[in-house]
C-alpha cells in the first residue's frame, strides 16, 4: 500500500428547505401525487435547457 | 407539379396587394412538398391541417389588422430537432420513435407570434451529427440540383425545401456548419447567429457551448427578417444575450462603401480545396471590392487545429447531451430486457444509429479520467488561441471571407464509409461555432453545374454588417435566383 494515498470523499444528499425546485420553477411537494410538479424542465424532455431557480 | 415559391419578400408583397392568400401559399407549399417527396426526402412530416387552419387566420386578420412581421402568413419548415407543442420531435432518430412534443421552443413560440406557418419539419443527419443528411433514420435527403449528391448537412432537408422552392424559409441548427454548408451545397443562404442570438430553449442540445439556431434562405433579406423575428433575450435559455431582437433588416443599406473584408491566407490558399471553389470564392471577393468594399489579407494561423479541436469538443459534449435518453420517459424502450440496466444498454444500443454511438464512445473517451487534460482541457485551450486569431483579424476587418465548404455537393454513398474525410468538410465551418462568431453562406457561382458557397465571418454581435454585405452582393448577382430543374 505504500505507493498509494489515502483519499476519502463524502457525497451528501439532503433535501433543500425551498418551495421550489433548483433548475426549474415547479413546486416542491414531499408526499404529493407523482408526477404533479413536473415541466418540460425536470422532465429533461428533449430540447429543455435548466436554468438555475 | 405547381411553381416552386418566390422568396418571403415576394410573397409578402404578393400577400399585401391582395395578388394571392396564405391560404393558397400554403396550399402550394404542401403540394409541391409532396409531389417532390419520393425524389428529393426533405421531410419528414407535414402539418397540413395546422398549417391551412392559421393560414385561414392569417387570411382573416389581414386588411383588419397590420401584418404581424414580414413573415405573417408565409410557409416555412423547421429542422426535426426543434420543438413544437403537438408534434413529432424526433432527430431523424429511432430513439425517440413515437415522441411527441408538449411544449414549443421559444423559437417556434416567436414564429407563430410573428404569424408564421409552419408546414412541416424537415430531414437531417441524426442529432445532427453528419455533413450529408445520410445518417438519418428516413433515408438520406437528396440534393434537388444533382438528386445523386448530398444536399449537405446536417440541416440538409431544411435547406433542399428552400433550394426547390417548397418553402422560402427554413429554420436549422448549426454545430460545426450544419446550416452553411449545405446552404453553400444548395445554391441558398444560411446564416448561423452568433452563440447566444438565438434562444435554444427547444433545440434538442448536440454540443451546448456550440449550437446555434438559424435561418436558410434565398436571399439575405429573407434571414435578415427571420433573424429579427427569432432573436432576443429568453430567460429560459441562460446563455441566451442580454439583448433585444436584432433589427438586421432596415440595416440592408445596399452598398457597403467602406467595409474591410479580410480574406484569410489559410483558407484561400489552402491544400484539399477544390481549386473551382477557391475560384469562385475569389470572384466574389472582386465582386464585394467593386460594390465599395475594401479587401486586405489576415492570416488565422490556429485554424489548422480547427477541425481536430471541434471534433474533441462536440463528442465530448455530446456524449453528456444524450446521456438522457435512456427509454425510460419518452421514446422508444426496448422490449423484454432482464434488468434496469439491461434496458438503458438495449434501448440505446437499439435506438441510436452508428454515428450518433461514434461521438457517444468518442466522446466519452475523450472525457474520461486521465485522459480529460490530455483532450478536452487542451481543446478548450486551443478555442481560445482560434478566438485571438479572429480578434486581430476583426480587428482590422469588417469581416471574413473564405469558402463555406472546400467542394461541391459530394456524391451520396461516397463517404460514409470515411468518417474521417465526412469530417474534413467542415474544416472551414466549424472555427465560427468554435469562436461563437455569427457566420453565413451565400451562393457565388457554379462547378461542373453545382452551386458553390462562399462564408463571410463576423463580429461577435455583427450579423447586421454579415447580411448587409450579403444582401449588396445579392443584388449585383444572380446566383440565388437559378433554380435547380427537378425532373417532373
Amino acid at each position: 500500500m505504500s505507493g498509494f494515498e489515502t483519499v476519502i470523499g463524502l457525497e451528501v444528499h439532503a433535501h433543500l428547505a425551498t418551495r421550489s425546485k433548483l433548475f426549474c420553477a415547479c413546486a416542491v411537494g414531499y408526499g404529493d401525487a407523482p408526477n404533479l410538479h413536473t415541466c418540460p424542465v425536470c422532465l429533461a424532455l428533449p430540447g429543455a435547457l435548466p436554468v438555475l431557480n | 407539379m405547381t411553381e416552386p415559391l418566390g422568396t418571403a419578400a415576394e410573397l409578402r408583397r404578393a400577400l399585401d396587394a391582395g395578388e394571392t392568400t396564405s391560404a393558397a401559399l400554403v396550399e402550394r407549399a404542401l403540394a409541391r412538398a409532396e409531389a417532390t417527396a419520393p425524389r428529393l426526402n426533405a421531410f419528414v412530416g407535414l402539418r397540413a391541417e395546422a398549417a391551412r387552419r392559421e393560414a385561414a387566420e392569417s387570411d382573416a386578420r389581414r386588411g383588419r389588422e397590420p401584418a404581424r412581421s414580414p413573415l405573417d402568413g408565409i410557409p416555412i419548415a423547421l429542422k426535426d430537432n426543434i420543438a413544437q407543442a403537438g408534434e413529432p420531435c424526433g432527430c431523424a432518430s429511432r430513439i425517440l420513435a413515437g415522441y411527441v412534443s408538449p411544449y414549443d421552443a421559444t423559437l417556434v413560440e416567436r414564429l407563430r407570434a410573428a404569424g408564421a406557418i409552419v408546414v412541416g419539419r424537415t430531414n437531417m443527419d441524426e442529432f445532427a451529427m453528419g455533413s450529408s443528411t445520410e445518417h438519418s433514420c428516413h433515408g438520406p435527403t437528396r440534393n434537388p440540383w444533382d438528386l445523386a449528391r448530398s444536399p449537405g448537412g446536417s440541416s440538409g432537408g431544411s435547406a433542399a425545401a428552400v433550394a426547390a422552392g417548397i418553402v422560402p424559409l427554413a429554420f436549422g441548427s448549426d454545430t460545426g456548419g450544419s446550416i452553411r454548408q449545405p446552404a453553400s451545397f444548395t445554391g441558398i443562404v444560411g446564416l448561423k447567429p452568433g452563440y447566444g442570438r438565438v434562444s435554444r430553449y427547444g433545440l434538442v442540445a448536440f454540443a451546448s457551448s456550440l449550437d446555434q439556431l438559424g435561418p436558410l434562405a434565398r436571399s439575405a433579406e429573407d434571414c435578415a427578417a427571420a433573424l429579427d423575428v427569432v432573436s432576443g433575450r429568453d430567460p429560459r435559455d441562460s446563455t441566451s444575450l442580454p439583448e433585444p431582437p436584432t433589427r438586421c433588416r432596415e440595416a440592408l443599406a445596399g452598398d457597403v462603401a467602406g467595409l474591410a473584408v479580410g480574406l484569410p491566407r489559410e483558407a484561400l490558399a489552402g491544400a484539399g480545396c477544390d481549386p473551382e471553389v477557391s475560384r469562385a470564392v475569389e470572384e466574389g471577393a472582386r465582386e464585394l471590392e467593386k460594390a465599395g468594399a475594401t479587401l486586405r489579407e489576415v492570416s488565422l494561423p490556429h485554424t489548422r487545429y480547427a477541425v481536430a479541436t471541434y471534433y474533441l469538443i462536440c463528442t465530448a459534449e455530446a456524449s453528456s447531451n444524450l446521456a438522457r435518453f435512456d427509454g425510460v420517459r419518452y421514446g422508444r424502450r426496448a422490449e423484454s430486457a432482464a434488468g434496469l440496466t439491461e434496458m438503458y444498454e438495449r434501448s440505446r444500443s437499439e435506438g441510436f444509429g452508428r454515428e450518433v454511438k461514434r461521438r457517444i464512445l468518442l466522446g466519452t473517451y475523450v472525457l474520461s479520467a486521465g485522459y480529460y487534460d490530455a483532450y478536452y482541457r487542451k481543446a478548450q485551450r486551443v478555442r481560445a488561441l482560434l478566438r485571438r486569431d479572429f480578434e486581430e483579424a476583426l480587428a482590422s476587418c469588417d469581416a471574413l471571407l473564405l469558402p463555406t465548404a472546400p467542394e461541391t455537393a459530394f456524391p451520396l454513398g461516397e463517404r460514409t464509409a470515411d468518417p474521417l474525410r465526412m469530417y474534413l468538410s467542415d474544416v472551414y465551418t466549424v472555427s465560427a461555432n468554435l469562436t461563437g462568431a455569427p457566420a453565413l453562406s451565400l451562393p457565388c457561382g457554379f462547378a461542373g453545374g453545382l452551386p458553390v458557397g462562399m462564408q463571410l465571418v463576423g463580429r461577435s454581435g455583427d450579423e447586421a454588417t454579415l447580411l448587409r454585405l450579403a444582401d449588396a452582393f445579392q443584388r449585383r448577382t444572380d446566383y440565388h435566383l437559378r433554380r435547380p430543374e427537378l425532373p417532373a
